[in-house]
């Protein structure tokens, strides 16, 4: 595993921003992960060489964050909010509907390796709950229509924009 | 309510994010016209006097940690915009990083002047990524027109910013947390002493502050400390954003002069609850500041004191509004699960504390609870709260102890009926609403 | 030094400035329970159990992160702190599998000791604990449970600020996280087994020493290492005379708390092959004539002998040896190492930490006792007719064409081929002292009687008592 020419620019770039070297863990597993999906065993060593650290302070901080997948996913981590507001909502519904829709349970990839279902702590996104995050795109106010639609799309390769939040009135 | 808007001072128009439209609503003014006259110290005195307080939660302050700041060390001074916003049920700061990203990086400029900082960063959490996206384009355009990268108009200072992202963690809202994810470490908190102002991020002195109140900034040294003061209560200054969520017919973010009656934001501003409900609760600030039941908040107004006096906290203003016929065990067991998952292993109460409050609110709402279960979870909590290295612990013992003592009759029936009397489930929002 | 004047449960105290608290009550007879705080690790204060009271803060403090302040006013002993010393130790205890009767550590066990002193009470834990795995490998020496732990990160400190290979980390978040290495890693560190003297429970343990026998039905002597010039204070354990482990003890100026992983493989290597007995051209013979004749043949051949010095030999011992060749007139001496750096094996020859490259404990000793020692690579051509050896592993082959005596523990090829062989002892079967690398003089005391072989001090005595008898 190695750093493509692109990414060793994007580093040195980054090494001008920080007094430590030890500061680019964060950016680099980040990297690795938007390449690959998840950040393999393997990339431990390449980062700890790279900034010249021991591989222990890689590894510690890409198991302790959980947004940084260290196994291989399906193509599309579904990442549906299970916190407060969320719940209140109607996200379990939501969550049993992805279930019964993929036939797969919370932690589980569907078979054809398209889609990963997990749950997720508030996504700051509680005025438009339900809400679940894919890639960096989050979607709100869901129903399991728009759940329906959402996963439709995404299984014919159709790339969502961020729609700018967008409050709704309620009756 | 007056219509005073310091932070949401744009009309939503789609480009509200663009430094074209931010400079047409006067914005980088206090840049060009404020900042060749004053001196730094002369900006911290103005921030003191506004009384803002941190916004993020703590409500420590703002220019009285300023003047924290270790000077004369030798060492680099590094400013932190806290944009982790993770306190659930708070999605204001983003709405201010989406849609009016200039504001707050003319607060962070203006006070990186005012504190001589070396460096300034902010930290958006991993989840925000089109926030980041509008941010990292407004640090570009304010590159690109000279306010970042070359010294401010009439000063021998310039600054520069860098977005740090994180990667899911709760518990790096908290500042020490923060810098510790910043170093490139996990996000572990620090004991304090020492403070952060004296010896904060790589061990230099660091002041960290809420997106909010930096984006307070600019109005606050160009309007002065005494105008902002004048704003609101006594102990509580200027303006406050609060996200609204839950059973209301209007959520949203909605900027608050403090002092403002809490039933009229309910009624009018936010329309009332859904479906013509009743209200059972209310999480005034986020869901580590205690519960409220309807008797508490009759004569309840918008600020910190009078929060604090109904029995809870005004936090990071993140509302949650709950309607008769909400399970409280569900939703104190949504809570412990979210703290149990955050609570970053350190220190031995929160981290067994946790997972054994979580499993014992599980099995009660489960049907499986037993009657020295409520207790039980009183006593446990009275051995995190004050004992931890940093505020989760106490943050995850607010909702178990004012659920407790709010609701206790709940906990007492899941247990009697060995069964949840809302049949396991939440209100079917959905069903009400579509 | 200044000083500050503080108040600890009503008792005025006095303590240098910038003095821990913990360590200040510690010094004046007031114990703070603690787990996560070592006196030679830097304090993390994570694990909560040395909170106390001091009057200016709303809440408690960690005793281990505080410095004393003048007039500090502290209570380390009201029922507040009671209470929450029995809290945090139940919360350790909900998810610690009682694994007491199979458990090593048991008997010096931070976590039962505490427990019985500050606690004894029932836990009010009615729900599953968390499994963990019970067996990491973290090396061929250590082994981890993950169950035991209570990530109180000494050991993470301890590869981090002291042996600073920075191996061990803290994985994963909350009460599901656990102590582990870098994937693929393991445990490479010539100090590794110190984490198994720090660690407070029984999570790390020595796989050499599992399951061996129970601490408390060991007998504890103090001792110095011979493994190295260093000369690390240790503590030699033995039931029924034989040596079932080493740790080391506390000397500020020596090795402070720790000692490197050879150190203690040392005595269970050399438990192995010893020599027995004494042989004159291979047949056993009683040590009485073996002494007669020895003694006959150096009174003979006193001129026309070169001695060679053992390193690892007591100051006592060389001492006698000294008395010995000055009463027979032998001249010519020389001192090698007894143990070589092998550069094939995985023991570091030197650091900037404890490790000496020379790995006797003793030359110090040879030096002041036999100034006039000269290097090994003299001794070929020096023409002499009879070598007395001294010490193991000194010569390669036996020095053609001389007569060779020796006294040595094991077998080598010299002990195989030479004309008048005496079994001697380890430091562990006798007493003396060594003087170490920086001019330390360490006395230690004998741990376990030699069997089948013959104290060198005794040896020389003897010796010295046939000649000046005649």
């Amino acid at each position: 595993m190695e750093f493509t020419a692109a990414e060793k620019q994007a580093i040195e770039k980054l090494r001008t921003r920080y007094p430590e070297p030890r500061s680019l863990v964060l950016p680099l597993l980040w990297m690795i992960q938007k390449r690959e999906g998840y950040i393999p065993e393997e990339a431990v060593s390449l980062i700890a060489e790279e900034l010249q650290i021991p591989p222990i302070w890689v590894e510690e901080p890409r198991t302790w964050y959980s947004m940084f997948n260290t196994q291989k996913k399906g193509k599309y981590i579904i990442e549906v909010c299970q916190n407060a507001t969320c719940s209140v909502l109607g996200s379990e519904e939501i969550i049993d509907h992805i279930c019964e829709r993929l036939q797969i349970k919370v932690g589980e990839t569907t078979a054809d390796g398209m889609f990963t279902l997990q749950v997720a702590e508030c996504l700051g996104s509680c005025g438009t709950g339900p809400v679940m995050q894919i890639d960096d795109i989050c979607y709100d106010l869901l129903t399991p229509e728009k759940v329906d639609q959402i996963l439709d799309d995404l299984r014919h390769g159709k790339v969502h924009e961020q729609q700018p939040l967008s409050f709704p009135e309620y009756q | 309510m007056n219509n005073l808007k310091i932070l949401l001072n744009y009309t939503p128009n789609g480009k509200s994010h663009t430094l074209a439209d931010y400079l047409q609503r006067g914005g980088y003014n206090t840049l060009k016209e404020y900042l060749p006259r004053v001196k730094p110290d002369e900006i911290v005195a103005e921030v003191k006097t506004s009384g803002i307080r941190g916004r993020g939660g703590a409500g420590f302050p703002a220019g009285l940690k300023w003047s924290f700041l270790a000077k004369d060390t030798g060492k680099p001074i590094y400013l932190i915009c806290n944009a982790d916003e993770g306190e659930p049920g708070t999605f204001k700061d983003r709405i201010i990083m989406e849609e009016n990203p200039h504001l707050l990086l003319e607060g962070i400029i203006i006070t990186a002047y005012a504190i001589n900082a070396t460096h300034s960063y902010i930290y958006i959490r991993g989840e925000y990524a089109f926030a980041a996206q509008r941010v990292q384009v407004a640090i570009d355009e304010a590159y690109q027109a000279g306010y970042l990268g070359k010294k401010l108009p009439g000063t021998e200072y310039e600054t520069n910013i860098t977005i740090h992202r994180g990667a899911g963690a709760y518990v790096v809202g908290d500042e020490t947390g923060l810098m510790n994810s910043i170093e490139g470490k996990k996000g572990f908190t620090r004991i304090k002493p020492p403070f952060p102002a004296v010896a904060g991020l790589y061990g230099c002195p660091t002041i960290i502050n809420n997106v909010e109140t930096l984006a307070s900034i600019p109005h606050i040294v160009t309007h002065g400390g005494t105008k902002y003061k004048a704003l609101g209560t006594q102990q509580s200054s200027g303006t406050k954003l609060f996200s609204v969520s839950g059973h209301i017919r209007k959520p949203g973010v909605y900027e608050v002069i403090m002092g403002y009656p809490f039933r009229d934001f309910l009624n009018n501003e936010c329309g009332g609850i859904i479906d013509g409900r009743q209200l059972k609760a209310v999480i005034p600030g986020g869901s580590s500041t205690p519960v409220l039941r309807p008797e508490d908040v009759t004569d309840m107004t918008l600020d910190y004191e009078s929060i604090e006096k109904a029995g809870s906290s005004l936090g990071s203003g993140g509302m949650i509004i709950l309607a008769e016929g909400t399970c409280m065990v569900k939703l104190l067991e949504v809570l412990i699960r979210f703290y149990h998952h955050e609570s970053c292993g350190q220190c031995t109460p929160c981290r067994e504390g946790t997972g054994w409050l979580y499993k014992i609110i599980s099995r009660i709402e489960a049907g499986k609870g037993q009657l020295d279960d409520v207790d039980e979870l009183l006593r446990i909590t009275k051995f995190i709260s004050g004992y931890t290295v940093c505020p989760l612990g106490d943050a995850a013992c607010g909702p178990i102890n004012s659920f407790v003592e709010k609701f206790r009759d709940e906990f007492i029936e899941h247990i009697e009926k060995q069964s949840c009397p809302f049949g396991g489930k939440f209100i079917p929002f959905q069903e009400i609403v579509n | 030094m200044k000083q500050v004047k503080l108040i600890v449960n009503d008792k005025e105290i006095s303590v240098p400035e910038g003095t821990l608290l913990i360590d200040a009550c510690d010094q004046h007879g007031i114990y703070i329970p603690r787990f996560c705080y070592h006196e030679g690790l830097f304090p993390s204060g994570n694990c909560r159990m040395c909170l106390v009271k001091i009057e200016k803060n709303p809440k408690p403090v960690p005793a281990c992160m505080t410095p004393v302040a003048e007039n500090m006013v502290v209570s380390t002993e009201t029922p507040e702190i009671a209470e929450m010393r029995k809290a945090i130790l139940e919360f350790i205890l909900i998810n610690h599998p009682l694994d007491c009767p199979i458990c090593d550590k048991a008997g010096e066990c931070m976590l039962q000791d505490q427990y019985q002193a500050f606690s004894g009470e029932s836990s009010k834990f009615k729900e599953d604990k968390i499994p963990k795995g019970k067996l990491y490998h973290f090396s061929e020496r250590i082994v981890y449970d993950a169950e035991r732990c209570i990530t109180c990160t000494r050991c993470v400190r301890f590869t981090r600020d002291i042996s600073k290979t920075n191996k061990l980390g803290i994985i994963k978040r909350g009460d599901r996280s656990y102590v582990a290495l870098a994937p693929g890693d393991t445990f490479d560190d010539a100090y590794s087994l110190c984490v198994t003297d720090i660690c407070p429970v029984g999570a790390l343990t020595s796989r050499q020493f599992r399951f061996k026998e129970r601490v408390w039905n060991l007998e504890k002597t103090d001792s110095i290492c011979a493994g190295c010039a260093r000369g690390c204070n240790i503590s030699l354990q033995q039931r029924n005379n034989k040596i079932l482990r080493i740790i080391p003890r506390f000397n500020p100026e020596v090795n402070q708390y720790w000692m490197c992983d050879f150190g203690r493989d040392y005595y269970l290597q050399i438990a192995a092959e010893r020599l027995t007995g004494a042989r004159i051209e291979g047949t056993p013979s009683t040590y009485e004539n073996f002494v007669a004749v020895v003694a006959d043949v150096l009174k003979n051949n006193a001129a026309n002998t070169a001695f060679i010095l053992s390193s690892h030999a007591t100051n006592e011992e060389l001492a006698a040896a000294q008395k010995l060749c000055a009463q027979l007139g032998i001249q010519q001496f020389y001192s090698k190492a007894d143990r070589v750096w092998h550069p094939d094996s995985a023991e570091v020859q030197q650091d900037d930490f404890l490790i000496l490259a020379d790995k006797t404990p003793n030359q110090k000793g040879v030096e002041k006792y036999f100034p006039a020692a000269q290097p090994l690579s003299g001794l070929e051509s020096n023409g002499k007719s009879f070598t007395f050896v001294w010490g193991p592993n000194v010569l390669a082959e036996l020095v053609e064409p001389t007569q060779t005596i020796v006294l040595s523990t094991v077998a080598d090829p010299v002990t195989d081929k030479a004309k008048w062989v005496l079994a001697g002892r380890t430091a562990a079967e006798k007493s003396g002292s060594f003087t170490n690398f920086a001019g330390v003089v360490q006395s230690f005391k004998q741990a376990i009687s030699g069997e089948q072989n013959y104290d060198d001090l005794a040896f020389f005595n003897d010796l010295l008592k046939v000649l000046t008898r005649d």
